[in-house]
């Protein structure tokens, strides 16, 4: 469930759900009172039903185990000095999973490797899943970016 | 005869050398001079729109709000920053310029003169001036902080930047006599090579 919230903006949350009681008819299980519970508790479920929960410790430590800069001593510039292709970095601005400062960072260093790179910053209402609800935009700037290779 | 920016200053950036571009806008001047000195070059703008029209040119842009700042850039090594025709546009020109020459030796900028004649007429006959170099009306403008070219020399000399060197243009984008000899009342825009002490 707190996975789930990462995906999403708290004013996204906030306009979905607010403070709503659940209405009683339609609860997962007796023991939620707000809409915003019923909801994770009924994500989480349905998460639990289609993966194995095991597949997520798994992922989730890849992903942390993961750093650019393994091979070069924790230097992010000479990681990426290697790089000879533009690069194109995107990043919502509700984004709380992969924070826009993050893909900023990975521009900086870029730009003291001289690699070529652009940074884009979207307004979005929905946190990391934004990619999906702002994609006239997002499909915009990649088209953009490609065609003028 | 009317000159590009480009060709104004194309003897002050270096072949090959690092640029930034802030308030690049659609990314003209950056593409003309990586076609023309093979400049690695940068743009920093804030207008979503622009942006777009950098990345058309394949150009490298980023998106900030320059009057929150840039001291992160300080570490790239740039050789050249410019500022073109955006610096009245700034909450805070004089740290705009003094950060500029902390991340670069030089840098250009190009900027509106309202000491300009015609400027000077509009506001004797109690009107905003709208010229060539200052197209919008009051309250559609960007500008906030305008100047005369005496206004701005002065600040380069209270701030110890040192004035390299500098043309003077009419709105036909001339250096014409006039402009040369008294740039105060008679250029429209005043383009600057700056460096610190």
């Amino acid at each position: 469930m707190l996975g789930h919230i990462t995906y999403l903006s708290e004013k996204h949350m906030d306009v979905k759900f607010g403070r709503k009681f659940q209405n009683t008819d339609s609860k997962v299980s007796g023991n939620v009172d707000y809409e915003v519970e019923n909801y994770l508790q009924y994500k989480g479920e349905k998460f639990s039903d289609s993966f194995d929960a095991n597949s997520y410790i798994l992922m989730t430590k890849a992903m942390d185990g993961y750093d650019a800069s393994a091979d070069t001593n924790g230097n992010l510039e000479k990681a990426m000095s290697v790089i000879k292709c533009r690069l194109l970095i995107i990043g919502f601005d509700s984004d709380w999973l992969y924070p826009p400062q993050r893909g900023k960072d990975i521009q900086l260093a870029g730009m003291r490797a001289n690699v070529s790179c652009t940074y884009v910053i979207l307004p979005g209402e929905q946190g990391h899943d934004s990619f999906l609800f702002a994609a006239d935009k997002y499909d915009g700037i990649i088209n953009t970016f490609i065609e003028s290779q | 005869m009317s000159i590009s920016l480009t060709n104004i200053i194309n003897d002050w950036i270096p072949n090959q050398s690092k640029v930034i571009d802030f308030g690049c806008g659609d990314g003209s001047l950056l593409k003309e001079l990586i076609d023309t000195k093979k400049i690695h070059g940068y743009g920093v703008e804030i207008d979503s729109k622009k942006i777009q029209e950098c990345i058309a040119k394949g150009l490298s842009v980023i998106q900030q709000d320059i009057d929150d700042g840039f001291e992160e850039f300080e570490s790239s090594n740039f050789d050249i920053s410019i500022m073109a025709s955006s610096i009245q546009c700034l909450k805070d020109p004089h740290l705009a310029l003094r950060r500029m020459l902390k991340l670069s030796n030089k840098c250009v900028v190009t900027l509106p003169n309202l000491g300009y004649w015609r400027c000077r007429a509009d506001l004797v006959f109690g009107k905003m001036p709208v010229t060539p170099n200052l197209p919008s009306s009051w309250y559609e403008t960007d500008n906030l902080h305008l100047c005369t070219i005496n206004d701005f020399e002065k600040l380069c000399e209270d701030e110890g930047f040192i004035i390299d060197k500098k043309i003077f243009l009419n709105p036909d984008r001339d250096q014409s006599l006039l402009a040369s000899s008294s740039p105060n009342l008679f250029a429209s825009e005043g383009v600057y090579l700056l460096g610190s002490k």
